[in-house]
């Protein structure tokens, strides 16, 4: 049996491309691509706990993330189509009206 | 060691495909990526023996969520979304990458430093922590009145009356001192040790000479065949030293009469048995069991257990006592009698029986929740892609358009334009034209 | 018949509305239409009045209590207790007060269309008018203390305003009308003050300001005693036909007294003197409530028996009622007869009941003086003369001043027994007749000497009130009323007449006085004075209406058999001296010389005036050319002087001259009877009688004497007494009305005025402006200021509020640089903060691990 531990350094490997690619991509669509890769590696870090501690609960924390990560994408892919309507581009460096 | 090559394989294949992501530039390329990057997860979710997770993961994930990026990608026509190179240094954000970069590994050094430092100690994540064990008390002491229940020392249970059990408590492996105070203040102490992850009944039976504890070890877990149940029998009556369960079979046939657990001695159980589902019709028999014996001895049953139901993933403990007669006056006559104590069976471990019972129980709320959470998301999506559509003005007045042309076709039919008069003059069965 | 009560707000409100319409367009509808509105509406509020009459008449007297709709609940406080409701009481009395008021207050208001000609306030004039009736009607017909104060406040205002109605007269006169007003309206406020006063006293006293509340009978066993009346619906078992016949009413009493003994054993003990009418009533009350408990059902069914429809009539006393549901005169009562000595606690004073209702009486004696003219509050009363002639005469002698003389008699109960109150207003009451009479000897002015007859005559009326002959009073009050409204209308037909022949002189150019300036006005604003007598004279051929009703008027006022004064004037005369022979007291002994020598002054004074006014040849042109007034002004004077002449005979004594045949005897007593409990008809003294006819007759002999045959006024324009050696100095006292007026100034004026100088000058000026607010308040103040607005509030707070909101600005100005807009650099500071978080979690278990 793979100690949970490989699973813990595993789920972190996958989590940074995950941040990087929500801190450098510039392209929106790719970041919301990125933050579901955060969440898979979330959620396989769950399952390993779960493993390891021999309770369901961490698969129904997986359950849940997978449902709202559902429904964020799809606000947010609606966001997405809004906001190319408007501007005719999805770079988020586009983006910058709220600055102060 | 085929199960760490599978976890190898698969990690190798998740962080080469979510590194590819990273750094594809088309949309496309990047989300296909994704798609591949879940798949291995959703493998690993089978090895880490989460089956269920894995096929959400698939479904939703790899189904539904990326198809609804390449979805949108498609449409948007974004594959080349980014104009530029991403790691292009742009004025604003020369200092961007360098500080991104130091901080994700900062990150990924203070967590896999943390790890390695644990290992060997006890909140080491490569030793497998130990499983709680279950402890019930049953009552099955017919002529004592009711008692309170101590664990090291600490009541956990009040009035205990005969026929109760206490439902299964969670407890760390371990010795514990269990403890029965009659009414009267006598106490009977036993010592127990709970193994890891074991389940046990501790059954509070007596005789002549007062109360006595017994344990029946138990096994909930769920078995590997489907369509059976689980069965303990425990013998706390005190004039049968050793009892059987037998099943007499047909009057009808011959030799059809089997044992199904014999010998087993006053103050211990039998082994957990596994019996496919549906209706038997045995009996307790006292005594050593032999074949032969027990058609001798047909009528010293103890107690029948007819027309029993053995429920698919149940585990039952039959108890066989005595109890008095007169519903238990002190009184009255001490007769055999049968406790019947059915618990469900554990289900397996991440399967979808096992979620599905957490989600209608522990988290029903967080359920719901999520549930207007995504009609919100829905609504949310809908509205925001929602196109504002104004009536076009080729549908206005669409009734005079369509009516127009009826007089082309009438007068193409007659040949010449139609004149008031002959309008007039239009047959009786069609006393007006019907335009639209 | 019985509904007629419910009238009774109608009387108010018609003179109301009649003034409310002159007020706002009197000026629209002009002078004939706001005229006619307030004539009329006082008219028909003298058709209401006799409505009422009628009512009492069919009744038998039976007292109704109106809750007027809208504002029958009109001061209620829970809390405490209080209630005042606004009730109208029909009464005998208050009829007798609302007919002669509405009555009379309509002759002068017809009188004033004419007299009034030509104003331009005229509508206002009439407002004023109708709103003074208004006011009255409402003193008259209150059934409560506060009722009556409103009315007597509303006619302050009343007179206040007419008095002073030509205040924008020019050359000074405007200045001296304003004056006058104002004085009026001042010296009432101290009287009001004392109404006040015994108003909280009573209410402390008795817990409620009611005369009587609805049900309650002011006059127990009235009934009985209402047999003179035409309808003569006496109870079958009181001895109503012997005491119709029987002249002696003390008799009367005195036979219900034994019936009443031989009904029930209540009466045993009661000490009946016949010759003593007090003791007389008292017992037949007792005699009256033994007979209610011996049998109030069956004098129901009498009742019913009879035919009559007052079912109210189930009760002939008041002994089922509880003394708190009782009025206040019925309270005061039931507190005498108790053997118990009460007390009551007005902070740290208790006084008995006695000692209260004597207090209480004095408080109204006080407002009394103010509002009827008596010593030492009387001086306004002259002055007020100053007002057009129909005010004088509606106002000043008719009605304002009688309202001191109607409280006393409404509250008869309290004067009854409070004696020392008593033995005051008779002191005063006399006093104030004889001066005023003396007064009057040496005026000038033809209606000034007027009002001090009418001074003198009120005190007549208050010394009545004083000797306890409340009917007496009030008898006076109605003939008084009537002749002297008569002299009052006849003087302003006479200065109306002078004025048009001094016009007619002036505009003929045969003047020969030199000084004349235009008269166009009344009032006369050149120093011609048409009230003046000395530019009389011989006006009895030029004005022989006014010159016959004129002497009507003096005759009856100088109490002339048969005109109404003589009857009148006798009653109260023969009261006094019945009092002082009955009760050996001293004041009635003192009002009866008092009253005798001021009636001899009274004929003196008005033949004098008669003689200097009509009779010998003109003294001025102005005189020579008078002429006669209208039948406006004339047709009042008419009415008015067949009233003088018969009015008296509503109340002649029995047995004499066999007019009681004719008229009936004691009829106006007998009424009055049945609403105040201590009106009685006072025996006729025929000695007296033909005394004060003798006294009468000399002054007039002696006056004509002294003034006849042109010699009424010297040469050098001085009265013939003024000459004389022993009666200078006397002539010259009256003519300077006794220095009444100068003391006044000397006693208060000056004093208050000296006062006030000093307070304004030094206190207020120099002290408390110039030095205290000035100097300390202002300066310390500015210095305060100066130095709390310079260094503190510039420097320190706003340099702080700057401070800040500078400091702000700068900051908020770099934070915002934070907000970049870009979704990156959120992200990569959240991700700073996730490891920051993950760093403080994780070190630590490296470092144990480690």
């Amino acid at each position: 049996m793979v100690q949970t531990d490989a699973y813990i350094i595993l789920s972190l490997v996958l989590f940074v491309p995950g941040v990087l690619g929500v801190l450098l991509r510039r392209n929106a669509i790719l970041v919301f691509m990125s933050v579901e890769l955060m969440l898979n590696a979330t959620n396989l870090a769950l399952a390993a706990f779960a493993r390891h501690w021999g309770s369901e609960n961490g698969h129904l924390f997986v359950f849940f993330i997978i449902t709202v990560a559902a429904a964020e994408v799809a606000v947010g892919l609606a966001l997405i189509v809004a906001i190319f309507r408007a501007k005719k581009s999805i770079n988020i460096d586009a983006l910058h009206q709220m600055e102060g | 060691m085929t199960e760490f090559w599978l976890f190898l394989i698969a990690g190798v294949i998740a962080v080469s495909a979510a590194a590819l992501m990273l750094l594809s530039s088309n949309a496309v390329h990047s989300a296909l990526f994704l798609v591949l990057t879940m798949a291995a997860i959703a493998f690993l979710f089978l090895l880490l023996n989460a089956p269920f997770l894995a096929m959400i993961q698939i479904t939703v994930y790899a189904g539904a969520i990326m198809v609804l990026f390449l979805f949108v990608i498609m449409l948007l026509g974004s594959e080349q979304g980014e104009s530029e190179d991403a790691f292009a240094s742009r004025r604003p954000f020369r200092w961007f990458v360098p500080v991104a970069l130091t901080l994700t590994l900062s990150l990924l050094l203070a967590i896999g430093l943390t790890i390695s430092a644990s290992s060997g100690s006890e909140s080491s994540l490569q030793t497998v922590p130990p499983q709680n064990a279950r402890l019930r008390v049953v009552h099955a002491a017919g002529d004592a009145g009711i008692v309170d229940v101590q664990l090291d020392g600490i009541t956990i249970l009040e009035e205990v009356a005969f026929r109760d059990d206490s439902g299964y408590m969670e407890l760390a492996p371990g010795a514990y001192t269990v403890a029965l105070v009659a009414a009267d203040g006598t106490t009977l102490t036993q010592d127990v040790s709970l193994l890891a992850s074991s389940v046990g009944t501790l059954v509070a039976y007596s005789d002549d000479a007062g109360l006595r504890l017994g344990f029946a070890a138990e096994d909930l877990d769920t078995v590997a065949e489907a369509r059976s149940g689980r069965l303990v029998v425990f013998n706390a009556y005190p004039e049968a030293p050793v009892v059987s369960l037998v099943d007499l079979g047909s009057e009808f046939v011959e030799n059809d009469t089997r044992v199904i657990a014999e010998n087993i001695p006053y103050g211990a159980s039998s082994l957990p048995l596994v019996i496919d589902e549906g209706d038997v019709d045995w009996q307790i028999v006292a005594g050593d069991a032999t074949l032969d014996g027990i058609a001798d001895n047909v009528n010293d049953d103890l107690a029948a257990l007819s027309r029993f139901e053995v429920e698919r993933n149940s585990a039952e403990l039959v108890v066989v006592t005595r109890a008095r007669t007169a519903d238990g006056s002190p009184t009255g006559v001490l007769l055999p009698t049968t406790l019947l104590l059915q618990t469900m069976a554990r289900p397996s471990f991440g399967g979808p029986e096992a979620i599905g019972y957490l989600l209608f129980t522990d988290y029903l709320l967080p359920f719901q929740l999520l549930a207007l959470l995504l009609l919100a998301a829905m609504v949310g999506a809908i509205v925001l892609t929602h196109r504002q559509v104004t009536p076009s003005a080729n549908r206005i007045g669409v009734r005079r358009r369509v009516s127009r042309p009826l007089v082309n076709v009438i007068t193409a039919q007659v040949g010449h334009d139609v004149t008031d008069e002959e309008v007039n003059r239009l047959p009786d069965d069609q006393p007006q034209a019907v335009g639209d | 018949m019985e509904n007629y009560p419910q009238l009774v707000p109608l009387i108010i409100l018609i003179p109301a509305i009649g003034a409310f319409i002159n007020f706002f367009w009197g000026m629209r509808i002009g002078e004939k239409g706001s005229a006619i509105i307030g004539t009329v509406a006082a008219a028909l509020s003298f058709l209401v009045a006799l409505a009422l009459y009628a009512y009492l008449g069919s009744s038998g007297y039976e007292a109704a209590v109106v809750n007027p709709p809208l504002i029958s609940g009109w001061i209620t406080i829970p809390v405490a207790n209080v209630e005042i409701p606004w009730q109208m009481r029909v009464d005998t009395l208050s009829v007798t007060m609302m007919l002669f008021v509405t009555g009379v207050g309509s002759l002068i208001h017809m009188y004033a269309m004419g007299y009034m000609h030509g104003d331009e306030r005229f509508p206002r004039f009439f407002a004023y008018l109708n709103m003074f009736l208004a006011f009255m009607l409402i003193l008259v017909t209150g059934n409560n203390l506060l009722m009556m104060f409103v009315g007597w406040e509303g006619v302050g205002l009343s007179s206040f305003l007419l008095i002073g109605f030509w205040w924008d007269k020019k050359n000074g006169v405007g200045w001296r009308n304003s004056n006058a007003a104002r004085k009026a309206f001042i010296v009432n406020r101290i009287g009001d003050f004392g109404v006040l006063m015994a108003i909280f006293l009573t209410f402390w006293t008795f817990g409620t300001l009611d005369f009587y509340k609805p049900g309650e009978l002011a006059v127990v066993g009235g009934h009985s005693e209402g047999d003179h009346s035409e309808t003569a619906a006496g109870d079958a078992d009181h001895s109503t036909e012997a005491g119709a016949t029987d002249a002696d009413h003390s008799e009367t009493a005195a036979t219900g007294v034994e019936g009443g003994a031989a009904a029930g054993e209540h009466s045993e003990g009661v000490v009946v003197d016949p010759n003593n009418p007090f003791a007389a009533a008292a017992a037949g009350l007792t005699t009256e409530s033994a007979e209610a408990e011996a049998g109030v059902a069956e004098e129901s069914a009498e009742s019913e028996a009879e035919g009559t429809a007052f079912a109210s009539l189930e009760f002939t006393d008041n002994t089922h009622i509880e003394t708190r549901d009782l009025g206040i005169f019925g309270q005061a009562q039931r507190f005498l007869e108790e053997d118990v000595e009460r007390t009551f606690h007005f902070g740290s004073v208790s006084l008995s009941i006695e000692g209260v209702l004597t207090l209480i009486t004095l408080f109204m004696l006080l407002g009394a003086t103010g509002k009827s003219a008596q010593i030492p509050l009387f001086i306004w009363l002259p002055d007020a003369m100053a007002g057009p002639t129909p005010v004088s005469a509606l106002i000043h002698a008719a009605t304002m001043v009688t309202a001191g003389v109607y409280m006393m008699v409404r509250s008869n109960v309290f004067f009854h027994d409070a004696e020392l109150t008593s033995l005051i207003t008779a002191l005063i009451g006399t006093g104030t007749a004889l001066v005023a009479g003396f007064i009057a000897l040496g005026q000038w002015d033809v209606k000034r000497v007027l009002a001090y007859s009418t001074v003198s005559q009120l005190g007549f009326m208050v010394a009545a009130v004083g000797v306890g002959a409340y009917g007496a009073a009030l008898f006076h009050v109605v003939t008084h009323a009537f002749f002297k409204a008569l002299l009052f209308l006849g003087s302003g037909s006479v200065i109306h007449g002078m004025e048009h022949g001094h016009r007619h002189v002036h505009e003929h150019g045969s003047a020969h006085d030199d000084e004349h300036a235009d008269a166009h006005d009344h009032g006369g604003e050149d120093e011609f004075d048409p009230q003046d007598m000395r530019n009389m004279g011989g006006l009895r051929s030029k004005m022989p209406i006014t010159y016959i009703t004129y002497l009507i008027g003096t005759l009856a006022l100088a109490g002339i058999i048969p005109f109404a004064g003589f009857w009148s004037k006798d009653e109260i005369l023969a009261d006094a001296w019945i009092v002082g022979i009955t009760e050996n007291n001293l004041g009635g002994f003192l009002a009866f010389g008092g009253l005798l020598l001021a009636a001899g002054l009274t004929a003196f004074y008005m033949w004098r005036q008669v003689v200097m006014v009509f009779h010998g040849d003109p003294r001025t042109p102005a005189a020579e050319h008078a002429s006669e007034s209208g039948a406006l002004m004339t047709i009042p004077l008419i009415v008015l002087a067949f009233f003088s002449l018969t009015i008296g005979f509503i109340n002649t004594p029995a047995n004499v001259l066999g007019l009681d045949g004719i008229f009936g005897a004691h009829r106006f007593s007998d009424w009055l009877g049945q609403t105040v409990l201590y009106a009685h008809a006072a025996e006729f003294q025929p000695l007296i009688a033909i005394g004060a006819l003798l006294l009468a007759v000399g002054a007039i002999i002696l006056a004509g004497s002294i003034y006849g045959k042109n010699k009424a006024v010297t040469a050098d324009r001085r009265d013939p007494l003024a000459l004389r050696t022993e009666t200078a100095p006397f002539w010259s006292l009256a003519n300077a009305r006794l220095y009444w007026d100068q003391m006044y100034f000397r006693l208060f004026e000056n004093p208050f005025n000296q006062v006030g100088k000093f307070l304004a000058d030094r206190l207020d000026w120099a002290f408390w402006h110039d030095y205290f607010h000035d100097t300390i308040i202002g300066k310390g103040f500015n210095g305060i200021a100066t130095l709390l607005a310079k260094p503190i509030d510039t420097g320190i707070i706003d340099g702080t509020v700057n401070g800040i909101g500078a400091l702000v600005r700068w900051v908020s100005g770099n934070v915002r640089q934070v907000q970049t807009g870009y979704v990156r650099t959120y992200a990569i500071t959240l991700l700073l903060g996730v490891v920051i978080v993950i760093l403080v979690l994780l070190l630590p278990l490296i470092n144990t691990n480690g």
